[in-house]
């Protein structure tokens, strides 16, 4: 097995078909990290889509010192702010995008129903926790949470400071712990309604 | 004591990065108050909800998108590599070969004499002396057909026009050799 570095050097020599190596290497967490950002398994997969071709395009740009895997997820998250941003006014739209349960079902199937109901309403409500932080608090949660990067690397990835990043994630932290506490109050009353 | 503080604390503590005394100082406060101590469990929770979220895994199509993408766009190296080889071989045997013998030459015959070794300007004398006997050669081997088409300057001048020509091919040869970026808009 070729190690990243290695497959980048191949590909700047001009073998592109080392990139295909990479992308098989790298599309679980950076199609995983589109998901969290964006909510949507349809644009998550053109987001990774669009992060690994400008992986490609800026490859000579990336600094061997670093983990590729963390310029590669950092590329993914920064891409993924600018599309929550540009799409921000649709936030408010009534259409309601395919979730990430509906891709977790898919991706569970051969899993028991209980299991994958069980596993559907985590995502769900995972997905609609972090649907209430804005695009930076939710891209250092997601690198905090599924990716273990520590805070220097997430500061390095979003382009800002280690105390910016703690003080995101702490915030982020509160939003969603009152997000939850919100929820769960609202769904005692409506269960005690019925 | 300061609720903040604290709220600070237990985030350190999720993160383990919390030292014993901060450690005791967060036990001995959320015993005390009930606001920070639901505050601590619910963010417990939050903490094991994200923590055992699994990844899914990345659908097929992905990989074979950005394949298609990314080998559409590759350089042709079989050919670029071709014909960048032919052209700067070209121009080096039309370039290079008559600029490094009428050197060589010249070299040759300075150092033929021992005693002219080391002037400089008697070398560049011999040089360009033997310039006429290089082209000479060249007619000789049927590279230029016609002796009374050559004039002095016109030999100084094709020489410039090889070198130009060779150093031309190298470049050619890099910017063809060179891996091919893509370019994405946004």
């Amino acid at each position: 097995m070729y190690e990243d570095h290695t497959l980048v050097s191949q590909v700047l020599e001009g073998d592109a078909e080392a990139f295909t190596l990479i992308v098989r290497r790298h599309e679980t967490p950076v199609y995983n990290l589109a998901l969290r950002m964006l909510g949507n398994p349809a644009e998550a997969e053109d987001a990774s889509q669009e992060a690994f071709l400008r992986a490609y395009s800026k490859l000579r740009r990336y600094d061997k010192t670093y983990s590729f895997r963390t310029w590669l997820l950092s590329i993914t998250s920064n891409h993924c702010i600018d599309r929550l941003r540009k799409r921000r006014i649709k936030w408010l739209s009534l259409d309601e995008p395919l979730s990430t349960e509906d891709s977790l079902k898919m991706a569970s199937s051969s899993a028991g129903p209980e299991l994958v109901y069980e596993n559907s309403q985590r995502e769900r409500m995972v997905q609609d926790l972090l649907d209430t932080l804005t695009p930076e608090y939710r891209a250092v949660v997601i690198l905090h949470y599924w990716y273990g990067m520590p805070y220097d690397e997430i500061a390095r990835s979003l382009h800002t400071t280690v105390s910016a990043i703690k003080s995101r994630l702490y915030r982020a932290r509160r939003m969603m712990a009152e997000a939850a506490k919100e929820e769960t109050v609202n769904h005692v009353e409506m269960v005690g309604g019925v | 004591m300061n609720h903040e503080r604290m709220y600070v604390l237990m985030n350190r503590a999720l993160d383990g990065e919390l030292s014993v005394e901060e450690g005791y100082q967060l036990k001995n406060h959320l015993a005390e108050c009930q606001e920070c101590a639901v505050q601590w469990e619910s963010l417990q929770s939050l903490d094991a909800l994200l923590s055992n979220t699994e990844l899914v895994p990345a659908p097929l199509s992905l990989r074979r998108r950005v394949s298609v993408q990314v080998l559409h766009r590759a350089p042709k190296r079989s050919f670029a590599k071709l014909l960048a080889t032919l052209t700067a071989s070209a121009a080096a045997a039309l370039g290079v070969t008559p600029a490094v013998a009428v050197v060589g030459y010249g070299l040759w015959i300075t150092f033929r004499s021992p005693t002219e070794i080391g002037d400089l300007v008697l070398w560049i004398k011999k040089l360009l002396e033997t310039r006429s006997i290089l082209f000479q050669a060249l007619i000789d081997v049927g590279v230029i057909s016609t002796k009374s088409l050559i004039t002095d300057h016109q030999q100084i001048l094709l020489a410039i026009i090889s070198i130009c020509g060779a150093l031309g091919a190298g470049l050619l040869f890099w910017w063809l050799q060179r891996p091919r970026t893509i370019l994405v808009q946004g």
